[in-house]
């Protein structure tokens, strides 16, 4: 059977960290390489933030598979299909944004996972698969196996149920959205803030008690990156294309419009 | 210095047969992988005879990159941006249909190859060196090296001048279009047709002259392929997408109807 590995996944089981770049900008399927080239180990592709189209999503996603990092996407919303529709053209796993509760951890689990663990609909010969046919009961246990799914904790409340959120089988990561939460708790940006390195704690921990691996996101000053990480976080977001581009950017007008002439 | 090989060409020059797919209705990066599966080694993909843009092409050639599958577009025209934006952007290998001359095919050269072969404009950030800042002249040098460059023979004209053509420097491969050499000759569709076999003799014989490649074009018939094959032709596809769709789905179809009619 020809299964193309979740790289991602393997490292965070290995302990290791994964770094994903954000996708905003890119609409062609070179940004695999790109970010494989760049030493990414996966790929954020944003469909809350951006406009980009799930065929758009969906092309990267494959492109990704034989570049050697492993694409994710962030799905816009919670119905099903937003999830299922990726996973089945070619994505390795979801992110599935603002998740409060255990039930609603759940609900993404079910919706993710093929039988027992959920109620995933099956397709036929994914392209993680390598387009093979193979025994439906082979093929969804090894799916199940290899697909990365990840809730977004955003939120005061997401925070208190990091534990019950955590226990829910089928779910992989914890990532924290530092960005959404902080506007929730009242201290927009503040992401050194005490509530922070607190919310992170019971995060890391509540994975820790649970054989899940806890996530950054939205943390881009390389110190508070630093504690963070230190504290166990594994599953990253390093920054996005755009984010990516601006930076150098502006560093060479700025070299260029500082030269003397 | 990261390049991607050209695997095609490396089989090639080993004297092994090449197969590709060829491309002409999907439009997703998949192409590649499908090709992977069934057992492929290019895709080619055909820009002359469908509606696909620029893009779709560079999308499914640079995902090919990765996939261990030669990307080659069949560009549509002579026009030198037509080979040069393809293969900037991700292709590695340009096949360039109707060439009825030496000079033709000298002018394919000079849009596919850098100098000193030819004179195609030099661009950077590269998808073949995973976007490493290469210096020029070794990108040139690299390039020159990988890139195949194939012109289609499809005219009697086009077989008189075979052995000009073969000897221009910068080609690769001289494949011919058999299904419009024999509308050209007055013979269309007759592919067993005893002229056919005259040509490729000749066809081959200006290839192995000056060490170039043969190509076998738009014969699908299984005997005939073998009785061409054995000739010496290296280059050729298995058919299409669009034709496998319809061989594998009109034959599903009929065997399920073959069940009912009882």
């Amino acid at each position: 059977m020809a299964l193309i590995p979740n790289l991602c996944k393997e490292k965070l089981k290995a302990g290791e960290i994964a770094c994903g770049i954000g996708l905003r900008q890119a609409r062609t399927v070179d940004i695999a390489k790109i970010a494989k080239v760049c030493g990414f180990d996966w790929l954020f592709i944003d469909m809350e933030h951006n406009t980009m189209g799930i065929d758009t999503a969906v092309q990267i996603a494959v492109a990704g598979l034989d570049a050697g990092v492993t694409p994710i996407v962030r799905v816009p919303g919670k119905q099903h299909f937003h999830a299922t529709r990726v996973m089945d053209g070619g994505a390795q796993g979801v992110v599935v944004p603002h998740i409060d509760t255990p039930e609603e951890a759940a609900q993404v689990a079910s919706n993710c996972r093929y039988p027992a663990l959920g109620h995933r609909s099956l397709a036929g010969g994914p392209p993680q698969l390598e387009y093979e046919s193979i025994p439906p009961a082979e093929m969804t246990k090894v799916l199940n196996e290899n697909t990365l799914i990840t809730v977004m904790l955003e939120s005061p409340t997401a925070i208190e149920n990091a534990d019950a959120i955590a226990a829910v089988e089928g779910i992989d990561v914890l990532l924290i959205g530092t960005n959404d939460m902080c506007a929730e708790m009242g201290i927009p940006g503040e992401f050194g803030h005490d509530r922070v390195v607190d919310a992170y704690d019971k995060v890391v921990s509540a994975c820790r008690n649970n054989g899940k691996f806890p996530g950054m996101g939205g943390i881009y000053s390389h110190d508070l990156m630093e504690r963070y990480i230190k504290m166990g976080c594994q599953f990253l977001l390093s920054g996005s294309d755009i984010s990516f581009l601006m930076a150098a950017a502006k560093q060479r007008t700025s070299f260029l419009k500082g030269l003397k002439r | 210095m990261a390049v991607i090989r050209n695997a095609t060409k490396d089989k090639l020059a080993q004297g092994k047969l090449v197969l590709g797919l060829s491309i002409r209705i999907i439009r997703t990066p998949e192409a590649a992988k499908i090709a992977k599966a069934t057992d492929h080694d290019f895709i080619f993909i055909d820009m002359e005879h469908s509606g696909m843009s620029f893009e779709s092409v560079v999308d499914m050639s640079v995902a090919a990159l990765d996939s261990g599958i030669t990307p080659i577009v069949r560009v549509i025209g002579h026009d030198h941006w037509q080979s040069a934006r393809v293969l900037d952007c991700g292709a590695m290998g340009v096949v360039v249909p109707h060439v009825d001359t030496a000079e033709q095919a000298k002018a394919a050269v000079n849009a596919c190859k850098y100098p000193p072969i030819g004179h195609r404009s030099m661009s950077s950030g590269f998808p073949h060196f995973d976007y490493e800042a290469v210096p020029p002249a070794d990108a040139a040098k690299k390039h020159n090296e990988n890139m195949l460059l194939a012109v289609m023979i499809e005219t009697p004209k086009a077989v008189e001048n075979v052995d000009a053509i073969a000897a221009t420097e910068g080609v690769d491969v001289v494949h011919v279009g058999t299904n419009d050499l024999l509308a050209e000759m007055g013979l269309h569709g007759q592919f067993d047709h005893p002229k056919v076999a005259e040509v490729y003799e000749k066809v081959i014989a200006a290839c192995k002259k000056h060490g170039k490649t043969a190509g076998l074009g738009g014969v699908r018939d299984p005997e005939l392929c073998k009785r061409y094959l054995k000739m010496g032709f290296r280059f050729m596809t298995t058919n299409a997408d669009l034709a496998f769709i319809l061989a594998g789905a009109s034959q599903r179809a009929k065997e399920m109807r073959a069940l009912s009619s009882d």
